[in-house]
């Protein structure tokens, strides 16, 4: 990954609907074009839905094929994790966005090496 | 089976006392949804596991109060006083027939009917109109069973219900998948999923395997498909509801893959097996990848297989595990029901460790060995532990008596035609379970006292320009190491002039006595005082004040009354903490021990013989101005031997006064554990119990009020 060259900060807005999804991932493709490392600040959502998390684990997926840096900034509110839970793409969402990434099923990385060693007994151990 | 039965009705007893909590509460506040939630849970937990164990009739009853509670937890009714009233008789009535063995007799199961008609009538009445929620009467005689897929719309369940739930956890595996367009009609999954991890305990696997770049996205098009793990006690259909309005625009399968009806460790399913129960693999790539030294997820993922797959079976296993091991938590480790016998026994032991390591501590002492003295010591901390957690396991919070009596005020109010608020305070305060169990009857008396003779009609009230409506205060609060219980009304207090001419009516004292203030309101506690009126109003159980007095000195308390006319009066009951052990101050006389209450010692002072000579053979002494009059023990006892030159005074202190009691020698304080009197002495009056001393030796532990009126008849 490329820690040096250009970065974005983009910052969704109070809602990330369905009506907002082509505007959104329109943001999301220039700023993959554009940049070498996005930073999505979601601090300001208040409504979010599936279209909305659809479009990042999409923008993940291109910035990881193109070797740039996606990450999140800012705090995560209350509606994202509670969205993100519901949706099972995090057992337990971070409040602070630079651990989002980590906390996020299948986004870091794809799922592999820690499916194989786990106890059975541990709750809530992250395999993302 | 019995055994389960008998734990059966213990906890539907405990279910009704909530659920009567709760319908008091509820005629506060009928809004209150917590509470009607609360009452509806108490109504469904009854039905459900009367039904689990053969009382059917229970059951049914059951069912019918719980179709019109629904109503009320949806809103489709709204709770009033008649509809209080009739569960509060519904309560009584399943504990009628809990107590008739769940078995609806001749009379019994006619009561049910004419319960059920009243619901019916009352249901029938709120909601006038096309959509009148009709309650199908269910024959008391009628067996139900409330079984798995119960659906919802059986036996005249309103529409709308989302149907019973099991009487036991199930878990579900749910594989959601929404076709690409069903955004398409307004539908949001994620609310779906919500709506499920509400019913219980959730482990949702979201399958992204299809999400494609940005740069290939179509973001109106639904990508993502769900495993959801479920844990709960809802039925199949009950969770397939969740998905009514989308069956056209999703792939839905409900499968019940664990059931945990029974807490018995089933087997532990290994990866292989659910991931050829998914249809993942088939069994023999399973063996193969197994035969192999890897560990089998990584081995079938290079062989090809997704490890979405490999990810979400793991998840199941891990879910199936983890709500195996909550349910076995919840019905193993909650709590569990020990009879009180057992504690007894217990606590008699612990009695017993105590006593033997008060005699290790003194011989540590006197071999004034280091090493003994260590172990000793060390042996104390752990008793002290050990005494002190099993007292603990006996202390029982008041406020489940306290719920009792305000079921007590509501029904005498009603049948006295007053109006009466109970309001109680610090029912968190724990007391040994012994203590509250003997409480009950004396605090029976005294608030049927309260709400029969100390609190005015409504009409009088008005005269007097108080509210129409008396309050009864019940509130109970630490002091030291006793307990003080105070029940306090705002009526029209006690007429000093009545008790006092009733007093001298009776005999109870000479006509020319002069009586405190304070005196004469002690004369209700008198032996032989309780008017006619009185009895007539516990009839069947003969209690005067006088009873309560006893009782409660019993319990090594005491009780005191205050009033003032118009104002109201406020009764205090002291009672001790526990009863099997209690703080000490040993005495000797002539070498043997007697042991005080500590709580009762107000303090200690000494009488050398110039004192006793003083007075010219009056038994007082001056202490600090005031009078205090004193017995020798040494007399009450017939101690023979020489006085010492200075006797000790335990100064006690009771409501009667200051009493000095007279002794040769105070040693100190001590953990007494009191051991029962043989059934010969039980009946000895001064003396409660005994106890063992350190050195083996056995000291008498007297009961301070009973020997201040034994010694000093008359007071002036």
């Amino acid at each position: 990954m490329t820690e040096n060259g250009s970065l974005k900060v983009i910052t969704l807005d109070r809602r990330v609907t369905i009506d907002r999804a082509e505007s959104l991932r329109e943001v999301l493709l220039d700023a993959v074009a554009n940049a070498d490392s996005l930073l999505v600040n979601l601090s300001h959502v208040e409504v979010i839905d599936l279209t909305a998390i659809h479009l990042l684990y999409a923008a993940k997926r291109q910035a990881r094929s193109e070797k740039k840096r996606f990450e999140f900034t800012g705090t995560v509110p209350e509606a994202v994790r509670e969205a993100l839970e519901h949706g099972g793409f995090c057992k337990r969402a971070p409040d602070d966005g630079p651990d989002l990434g980590s906390a996020l099923l299948d986004f870091e990385r794809p799922a592999a090496d820690s499916a194989t060693d786990r106890s059975p007994k541990k709750q809530g151990v992250r395999h993302g | 089976m019995d055994k389960f039965k008998e734990n059966f009705r213990e906890e539907a007893y405990d279910l009704l006392n909530n659920l009567e909590h709760s319908l008091l509460e509820l005629e506060q506040d009928p809004t209150n949804r917590e509470e009607i939630s609360a009452v509806f849970r108490c109504m469904h937990t009854i039905k459900g596991s009367a039904a689990m164990f053969g009382f059917q009739d229970i059951s049914n009853f059951a069912h019918e109060i719980e179709t019109v509670l629904e109503l009320v937890r949806d809103g489709s009714l709204t709770l009033d006083v008649n509809l209080i009233n009739i569960t509060l008789a519904v309560r009584d009535h399943i504990r009628a027939l809990l107590d008739g063995n769940g078995e609806a007799d001749g009379g019994l199961s006619a009561h049910s009917k004419v319960i059920v008609s009243q619901l019916q009538q009352y249901v029938s009445d709120q909601t006038r109109g096309p959509q009148s929620h009709a309650i199908t009467p269910v024959p008391a005689e009628a067996t139900r069973s409330i079984g798995k897929d119960d659906a919802s719309h059986d036996s005249g369940v309103p529409v709308g219900s989302d149907g019973d739930d099991l009487d036991h956890f199930v878990t579900y595996r749910i594989r959601f998948s929404p076709k690409p367009d069903i955004y398409l009609n307004g539908t949001n999954p994620l609310l779906l999923l919500g709506e499920l991890a509400e019913m219980g305990e959730c482990t949702i696997v979201p399958y992204l395997g299809r999400v494609p770049k940005l740069t290939e996205i179509d973001p109106l098009q639904c990508l993502v498909s769900w495993d959801v793990l479920l844990t709960t006690r809802k039925s199949t259909n009950a969770v397939r509801d969740v998905f009514i309005f989308i069956e056209d625009s999703a792939d839905l399968s409900v499968e019940s893959i664990d059931d945990l009806s029974s807490i018995d460790d089933g087997p532990h399913r290994r990866l292989g097996e659910i991931l050829a129960e998914r249809g993942v693999v088939d069994l023999e790539t399973v063996e193969r990848a197994a035969g192999t030294q890897k560990r089998l997820g990584q081995m079938l993922v290079e062989q090809g297989v997704a490890e979405q797959d490999v990810q979400a079976a793991l998840e199941e296993q891990q879910h199936v595990q983890r709500s195996r091991e909550r349910v076995q938590n919840e019905m193993a480790t909650s709590s569990i029901r020990v009879g009180s016998d057992k504690l007894d026994v217990m606590v008699d032991l612990v009695g017993e460790i105590v006593t033997l390591q008060a005699r290790l501590t003194q011989t540590a002492k006197q071999l004034d060995n280091p090493f003994l003295t260590s172990l000793s010591e060390n042996f104390e901390r752990l008793t002290d532990e050990l005494r002190d957690s099993t007292m603990s396991i006996r202390m029982v919070p008041m406020g489940s008596t306290f719920s009792k009596f305000r079921r007590l005020v509501r029904d005498l109010s009603q049948e006295l035609g007053k109006q009466v608020e109970m309001i109680t305070t610090g029912g968190e305060t724990e007391l040994d379970k012994t203590v509250i169990d003997r409480l009950n009857d004396p605090l029976v008396h005294i608030i049927r006292n309260c709400v029969d003779h100390g609190l005015e009609s409504p009409e009088e009230r008005t005269r007097t320009k108080k509210p129409a409506s008396g309050t009864i205060r019940l509130s109970a609060a630490h002091s030291g190491a006793s307990v003080v219980i105070t029940i306090e009304d705002d009526g029209a207090g006690l007429n000093r002039e009545k008790i006092l001419a009733k007093a001298r009516d009776r005999g109870l004292v000479a006509a020319n006595a002069e009586l405190s203030e304070s005196d004469i309101l002690h004369l209700i506690f008198s032996p032989g005082f309780s008017t006619a009126r009185a009895v007539t109003q516990v009839s069947g159980r003969g209690v005067g004040l006088d009873v309560v007095k006893k009782e409660i000195e019993s319990l090594g308390g005491n009780v005191s009354v205050e009033s003032t006319a118009g104002i109201g009066t406020r009764m205090k009951l002291t009672i001790p903490l526990t009863l099997a052990i209690i703080d000490g101050l040993l005495v000797e006389i002539n070498g043997r021990g007697f042991v005080f209450p500590l709580q009762a010692v107000q303090e200690c002072i000494e009488l050398s013989a110039e004192m006793r000579n003083e007075q010219n053979g009056r038994k007082i002494i001056n202490n600090r101005g005031a009078v205090l009059p004193y017995v020798r023990l040494r007399d009450v006892f017939s101690v023979s031997g020489d006085l010492p030159p200075i006797e000790q005074v335990v100064v006690v202190h009771s409501p009667d006064g200051a009493i000095g009691f007279v002794v040769d020698e105070v040693v100190g304080d001590l953990q007494t554990v009191i051991k029962n009197m043989g059934r010969l002495y039980r009946n000895l009056e001064g003396i409660s119990g005994a106890t063992i001393l350190g050195d083996g030796s056995v000291a008498l532990i007297l009961d301070v009020h009973r020997l201040g009126t034994l010694a000093v008849p008359v007071r002036a």
